[in-house]
């Protein structure tokens, strides 16, 4: 201590030569409420991200369908159930763990080794076509599960090759009717996509006026406004769904009507919440004194004090609306095939997991990133919208 | 009296429901005058219905009775839009809680501006920011401030940009709702002296709602003491400090603490029983001496009369 007195003595120091009101002096350029939103919002890597992956995943939904010749409802049953196969990616050998090469392995039994690999060539048809084997076990009577006592061998091979179909490739594999799952697999984004827009749209247009108007004009409009909320949601979503479908078929449109009719009250009913709480707040009351007009209230005063919440609320709505989608496709009453959502792709490709799990993953890999990118994008607006996270 | 009366305040009376069948009488019958120039401040305990009065008087609540005048017109009369901006214009309010009473998502800027927007007071918006400018100097801020947020400020300048907003408009009556009570005791100076000051420069009249005494005796020419929704006693200041009649405000009076330890030792608190009342009739608000008035029964006034002379 004593020695670090010594190397820094007092005339080492010179005071700063500001004065304190200095401070109150230092401006900021003047710029408008979105562009310094916009600002923070680009400072939040994470944010900037989840809005790239937002955007990459929204052209994918509009161009994908498109990028190669295979229709999203052509059904090609010599081609079913194929493995993925890219091409100039299944010639890079280090690679290959990917699995986009086309190869599959299946695993076949028999009396000994050698009959097993008999039984695959001719069950998959590999004669004069290259593949790898390896013995998995050996035939051993001592075993006590009668099963398992038969040799067992893995055969791995091109499949694409195996069936003669060299020339075609099916970047993402195929389906259990042959149907492309790349085109199906965007397709199907756009149709969640679609459904969770539309159920944040109607969220933002029908929750936010609904529950601004009943908020802010109190008394008995509110007390109306909320009896027939009450009553919307006694009504199970099923029930409603079901409803839908004796007027309408199954489909979209069935969708698209039964979250009309529901999907807003949640909204409603928070933003409700907050206006009740913001109106009586003395800067309302400024406002009112000073002469302001009701709109100008609710759009100045009420609205830019509630974004915060109505994104958060929306960005929950938009991964529901998507998995109500999939578990209404799940019990047959939601999306008809040959049309398809991530939520079907899952729901199909699930019932083959084991077999084939490739059919499983791509779907599942958008549906999770879309999830983790509004999520991520919602909190970076959220903050970025809040003047008191300015530095 | 030959001094112009600004506002008028007749039997006003503000009840609010509370549940089905109770009703609140916040304001019970409230009368009293307040002329030009002249800062009139309204004190009372907690609860007793100031702060509704204040916004009774500028139509933030519907009265339930009574009658407001304000230069002549009265001011819960029905009106076209464009007589209640004017009246928008003439009459601005200052709020007590200087957290709660700034947008926090607005600049200093659109805050002050508000009053300019909707009254179209600015050609341009060069004129507008060079208005907002000017407002933030007479407040003491400075121009630099205007693109901040209200979160950037301390409670004091947070108030000085509620004044300036007020002002925006160019008022003649401001009604000050407990402005310094949120703000320590060595900002409560400052901002009660840019009042002062501002009322010397503009020749604005002020209705000071506070609770406390001694920044209400600094600050007032005339006071008026409520409780319960009622006016007990009203005098100016000086008299009222000298010769509270009613024994409320000596109740009131005998509470305010002084710096001083001898003092401190010796004071004797009057408490108030309000069931001390004569209560053979409703009492009524009499004048007992020139400008000063008390809320008594015939009775009482007799006895206040003879306590008055005594003196």
């Amino acid at each position: 201590m004593a020695k670090k007195d010594k190397e820094l003595s007092k005339d080492l120091f010179q005071p700063a030569d500001i004065s304190s009101d200095k401070g109150e002096e230092l401006g900021r350029p003047e710029i408008s409420y979105w562009k310094d939103s916009w600002n923070r919002l680009k400072k939040n890597k994470a944010a900037v991200l989840g809005l790239i992956t937002l955007l990459f995943i929204g052209f994918m939904a509009i161009a994908g369908p498109y990028m190669n010749k295979y229709e999203f409802d052509e059904t090609n049953y010599d081609a079913k159930n194929l493995p993925p196969r890219v091409p100039g990616i299944e010639n890079v050998e280090w690679l290959d763990w990917l699995g986009l090469n086309g190869t599959r392995t299946v695993a076949v039994q028999g009396a000994d080794p050698e009959d097993a690999l008999q039984r695959g060539i001719e069950a998959f048809e590999l004669d004069g076509i290259d593949y790898t084997h390896k013995v998995v076990r050996e035939y051993d009577a001592s075993r006590p599960n009668p099963d398992e006592r038969w040799a067992e061998v893995e055969i791995t091979f091109n499949d694409y090759e195996a069936r003669g179909l060299e020339e075609h490739y099916y970047w993402f594999g195929t389906d259990a009717m042959g149907r492309d799952l790349f085109t199906r697999t965007w397709k199907g984004t756009q149709i969640s996509l679609y459904i969770g827009i539309l159920a944040a749209a109607i969220d933002m247009v029908i929750g936010v006026a609904y529950g601004g108007i009943s908020a802010y004009y109190g008394g008995r409009v509110d007390n109306y406004m909320q009896r027939i909320i009450e009553v919307l949601v006694g009504i199970p979503n099923l029930v409603v769904v079901i409803l839908m479908i004796i007027l309408l078929d199954p489909g979209l449109i069935a969708i698209t009507i039964a979250l009309t009719i529901t999907g807003w009250v949640g909204m409603a009913r928070i933003v409700r919440g907050q206006i009740l709480k913001l109106k009586s707040q003395e800067f309302v009351l400024a406002s009112r004194t000073l002469g302001a007009t009701d709109s100008r209230i609710i759009n100045k005063h009420l609205i830019p004090n509630v974004t915060g919440m109505i994104i958060i609320q929306t960005m929950f709505t938009i991964p529901n609306a998507i998995f109500f989608e999939a578990f209404l496709s799940f019990i047959g009453l939601g999306l008809q095939p040959p049309l398809a959502s991530l939520g079907t792709l899952i729901d199909d490709a699930f019932k083959s997991l084991q077999i084939y799990p490739y059919m499983l993953v791509f779907p599942a890999i958008v549906i999770s990133l879309l999830m983790i990118a509004f999520n991520v994008l919602a909190d970076g607006l959220r903050d970025a919208l809040d003047p008191k996270m300015r530095e | 009296m030959s001094r112009e009366k600004l506002l008028e305040v007749k039997n006003l009376k503000q009840y609010f429901k509370s549940g089905r069948h109770s009703v609140v009488k916040a304001v019970d019958g409230l009368t009293f005058d307040i002329y030009k120039g002249e800062t009139f401040g309204l004190v009372g305990e907690s609860g007793c219905g100031k702060s509704t009065t204040g916004r009774t008087i500028i139509r933030l609540y519907d009265a339930t009775d009574g009658e407001v005048w304000f230069n002549g017109e009265n001011v819960h009369a029905k009106k076209s839009r464009k007589e209640l901006k004017k009246f928008n214009r003439k009459m601005q309010m200052i709020f007590q809680d200087p957290y709660a009473s700034l947008n926090p998502r607005m600049t200093v800027k659109d805050i002050i501006a508000e009053g300019i927007d909707i009254h179209g007071l600015a050609k341009n918006d060069k004129e507008r920011t060079e208005r907002v400018h000017e407002l933030l100097e007479t407040v003491g801020l400075n121009k630099e401030h205007a693109n901040r947020y209200p979160h950037e400020f301390s409670g004091g300048q947070r108030q000085r940009i509620g004044i300036a907003r007020a002002l925006a408009v160019e008022p003649e009556f401001i009604i000050a709702d407990e402005p310094i009570s949120a703000l320590d005791v060595s900002i409560q100076a400052q901002v009660v002296n840019l009042l002062k000051k501002l009322q010397n420069d503009r020749g604005l009249t002020y209705l000071f709602i506070a609770h406390d005494l001694s920044m209400v005796k600094y600050i007032s020419d005339r006071i008026g003491v409520m409780y319960f929704g009622k006016m007990v006693e009203l005098a100016d200041s000086d008299e009222l400090y000298k010769n509270p009649i009613h024994p409320y405000t000596k109740s009131l009076l005998s509470a305010i603490p002084l710096p001083d330890p001898d003092y401190e030792r010796n004071r004797k608190r009057v408490p108030y029983d309000p069931s001390m009342h004569d209560t053979s009739e409703e009492p009524e608000f009499r004048e007992i001496k020139s400008g000063h008035w008390v809320l008594c029964t015939t009775k009482e006034f007799e006895q206040y009369k003879a306590e008055m002379e005594n003196k």
